[in-house]
């Protein structure tokens, strides 16, 4: 081949596509610059990557900037995946609360579009400033959804009531997110000092009582977990006062489908940690493989005494056949996961310890 | 029923195929292999593989890399039966993460060729429907033009410069909101 001819330019329409998926968005709207054969094709990228977008400065020409990028694609075209980056070290300004409406109608338009992949990270809560991160109120309706990955993002309750849909109870073999990770930091609203399941007694409890903030209790129905009954794949790492997770575990859903469970920054030693693990081993029927990644430090949680339980009764895993338990350095935590994996009569000789 | 399933997929992963390329050569894969291409496995599905599969949009030199491929790659889908998304990568597979890493590093070396193959990799990779392998090299292209000039892409890539100043005018007005 000549080495002077355009190989790019030649390649088909839907490849260029999917090179321009992979390019940060504001790049590839740049590309309709190189010649007449580039001018629309961004418009028609399965993937749309907003980061890096510092040259923008400033929150409103970012909210502009994303909105055109939304609006002017071609609606024909379809949209597999939107990924949101929200560094605000990329800013002069605080991005919220003032880009906190527009993330949730730009979410709420890649849903619409059926987007597969979403994604939404910010930097807030890493910095010391006690800026909030996007607050999320989407409801996420997950027939389409196949990956969902949130980074220091703050949740409204309602946003993850994956039953959203009264219609999607019967239609939940269309519920298909098939892997998801999701980390609940201590920003998360639903959170009790007393107890894990956000039911404590105490009225001052914002976590339990608190109307407008906690979750009260008063829905009687799973938020976090039921939208997630067909996960196959599954990382968590819930903050041990936050309560969500385990108050849900309460409703008994059965992860009939999760084959591989990864638990970042597990304790032994938190009553919210090991009611978790013992939860999702008795209720995942073809768990294959389970990855434990041990805190770095002990977490301080809950009083064990008044809500966890250790099951008297062993019972099987009959499908497990990898555990895998990630530590920084051998301390006493290890002995004590081991002691509680073989209490479930999981053998510990196939336990892989990095 | 269980049991009859993994039999019939053992049977499957022992079963061979042919390829063969546009030069006319042939090559032996096991059917695991074959099938990371969307495309060979409606055919295999359809039962149009008796007498080898003729390929003639891929040479024997960009034929071999791709078998290379989908050999490395063939342990690891085994695990991700199903999945329809054109963004699977081998970070979501089920497998060890040293697997993984090694799978990383074989992908790192097998993208160190030159751009005309990598170019001949990548339309084969659309043809075959091979998603892991497209979006690898797909990656690397865009890695290349990451950061880059318009100007600097058009010579990196021999790309023509065909708008008139009026037109570029009215691009650059109608994409103003993307870079202020």
């Amino acid at each position: 081949m000549v080495s002077g001819a355009d190989r790019l330019g030649a390649l088909p329409d839907e490849v260029l596509h999917h090179v321009l998926s992979f390019l940060p968005a504001h790049e590839a709207v740049a590309t309709s610059l190189l010649a007449r054969r580039w001018r629309r094709l961004w418009k028609s990228a399965p993937g749309l990557r907003v980061t890096g977008a510092r040259h923008l400065g400033n929150p409103l020409s970012f909210i502009w900037f994303v909105d055109h990028l939304l609006l002017l694609r071609d609606a024909a075209a379809r949209l597999d995946s939107f990924q949101l980056d929200l560094d605000e070290r990329d800013f002069e300004v605080k991005l919220f609360p003032d880009c906190g409406p527009a993330v949730n109608v730009w979410l709420r338009l890649a849903l619409l579009s059926q987007a597969q992949i979403l994604s939404l990270r910010s930097t807030c809560g890493l910095s010391n400033y006690g800026d909030n991160g996007p607050l999320l109120y989407v409801p996420f309706i997950f027939q389409h959804l196949r990956r969902l990955d949130l980074e220091f993002v703050t949740i409204d309750r309602s946003t993850l009531d994956f039953s959203g849909c009264p219609g999607l109870v019967d239609l939940s073999m269309n519920i298909s997110v098939l892997q998801a990770t999701i980390r609940v930091t201590r920003r998360c609203y639903d959170s009790c000092a007393n107890n894990i399941y956000g039911d404590c007694d105490d009225h001052s409890c914002s976590g339990c009582y608190s109307s407008d903030e906690g979750a009260d209790d008063a829905r009687g129905e799973s938020m976090l977990l039921k939208g997630l009954s067909e996960v196959k794949d599954l990382e968590l790492s819930v903050h041990s006062k936050v309560f969500i997770v385990n108050r849900d575990l309460k409703f008994f859903p059965t992860f009939r489908k999760l084959k591989t469970l990864f638990l970042s920054d597990w304790c032994p030693c938190d009553a919210a940690d090991l009611n978790l693990l013992t939860y999702f081993l008795r209720h995942s029927p073809i768990l294959e493989k389970l990855m434990l990644q041990l805190s770095k430090v002990p977490k301080q949680g809950v009083e064990t005494e008044s809500s966890y339980k250790r099951l008297e009764q062993s019972f099987t895993c009959s499908h497990l056949k990898i555990v895998e338990i990630r530590c920084g350095e051998v301390d006493g935590r290890l002995q004590e996961t081991l002691d509680i994996l073989s209490a479930y009569a999981i053998p510990l000789e196939e336990v892989n310890i990095q | 029923m269980a049991s009859a399933g993994s039999g019939d997929e053992k049977a499957a992963a022992a079963a061979m195929i042919t390829l063969i390329s546009s030069d006319n050569e042939k090559f032996e894969v096991t059917e695991a292999t074959a099938t990371l291409s969307q495309t060979i496995r409606h055919m295999i599905e359809d039962g149009c593989t008796d007498g080898g599969v003729p390929l003639p949009n891929v040479t024997s030199k960009i034929l071999a890399r791709v078998i290379e491929y989908c050999k490395k790659h063939a342990t690891a889908a085994a695990g991700e039966e199903g999945s329809s998304s054109s963004f699977s990568d081998a970070a979501f597979l089920e497998v060890d993460r040293a697997f993984l890493e090694e799978l990383e590093e074989f992908d790192d070396a097998f993208l160190e060729v030159d751009r005309a193959t990598l170019f001949d990799l990548i339309l084969a990779a659309n043809y075959l429907d091979i998603k892991g392998l497209l979006n690898l090299t797909c990656q690397k292209v865009a890695d290349s033009v990451k950061g880059k000039t318009p100007e600097q892409i058009r010579e990196m890539y021999n790309i023509v410069n065909d708008l008139t100043p009026e037109e570029e005018a009215e691009i650059r007005r109608e994409t103003q909101w993307a870079f202020e």
